[in-house]
């Protein structure tokens, strides 16, 4: 009886992420959360080299893990790990684009 | 009344409400009355939240990692039957990633704060755009 439940919380926990997922998934591509200037430093300016760079490395690691997650569920293996390389490319990803916009702060101020 | 039963029931009540808690906030979030529209965005002016402004790549990237090793884990969880590592490199990922997030934050919140930027000066909310609801994003809910 507590075995049957507890898969039946199991279906409930993923049925509900996968439900929270797709709602965000929805209103993402529908428009409803707008991505509107994402990679622009101003709401109406062009693209901002340092936001570009920094959302290309950030696809590129969550692509990559996302990959080797499926591989890890399909063969019952640990999580997998981020190789510290990705790591440190990440950090000075975003480091670029957090001083790009520190910087046109100050120059605005 | 054996002392397993008391505790079997008291499972089934807490396991109940949580799972109720869970469909509540779904549900609400479906039908709208949880807002998600300014997920992403960051306000234009701290002094005038409900107008939110472009989007934010930090805040997007926060959520798309969160969502991914979150979704990850669960999975894990329920194939090995039992709680799973997290390895160091994950948790030094979500952390840089929330650490951007907050200093972007920060600088957001600057510029909206400096008298000497647009971003200080009340803005009109958005016009509506294709399969809004008319109302500014990230308004009174």
């Amino acid at each position: 009886m507590v075995w049957q439940l507890g898969e039946l919380i199991q279906a409930c926990l993923i049925a509900w992420m996968a439900a929270l997922a797709a709602v965000v998934a929805m209103k993402l591509f529908s428009g409803r959360i707008s991505l509107n200037g994402i990679l622009a430093a101003t709401p109406n300016g062009g693209f901002d080299p340092t936001r570009v760079q920094s959302a290309l490395i950030f696809l590129f690691i969550i692509g990559g893990y996302a990959l080797q997650g499926l591989d890890a569920v399909a063969t019952r293996g640990p999580m997998p790990e981020i190789p510290e390389t990705l790591l440190v490319l990440l950090t000075g990803s975003n480091g670029v684009y957090l001083t790009g916009k520190i910087v046109r702060h100050r120059m605005a101020g | 009344m054996q002392q397993t039963t008391i505790a079997l029931i008291g499972f089934y009540v807490i396991i109940a409400i949580m799972l109720g808690f869970a469909a509540m906030v779904l549900l609400k979030i479906i039908n709208g009355t949880i807002d998600l529209d300014g997920l992403v965005s960051e306000p234009i002016n701290p002094q005038h939240p409900q107008f939110t402004g472009k989007a934010s790549l930090s805040r997007f990237q926060f959520l798309i990692f969160t969502f991914v090793i979150a979704g990850l884990y669960l999975l894990l969880r329920i194939e090995h039957g039992t709680f799973v590592d997290i390895p160091e490199t994950v948790l030094g990922l979500l952390g840089i990633s929330g650490g951007s997030f907050v200093v972007s934050k920060a600088v957001g919140n600057m510029e909206g704060a400096s008298p000497k930027t647009p971003a200080n000066t009340p803005v009109a909310p958005p016009s509506p755009t294709a399969g809004g609801t008319g109302s500014p994003a990230g308004g009174p809910q």
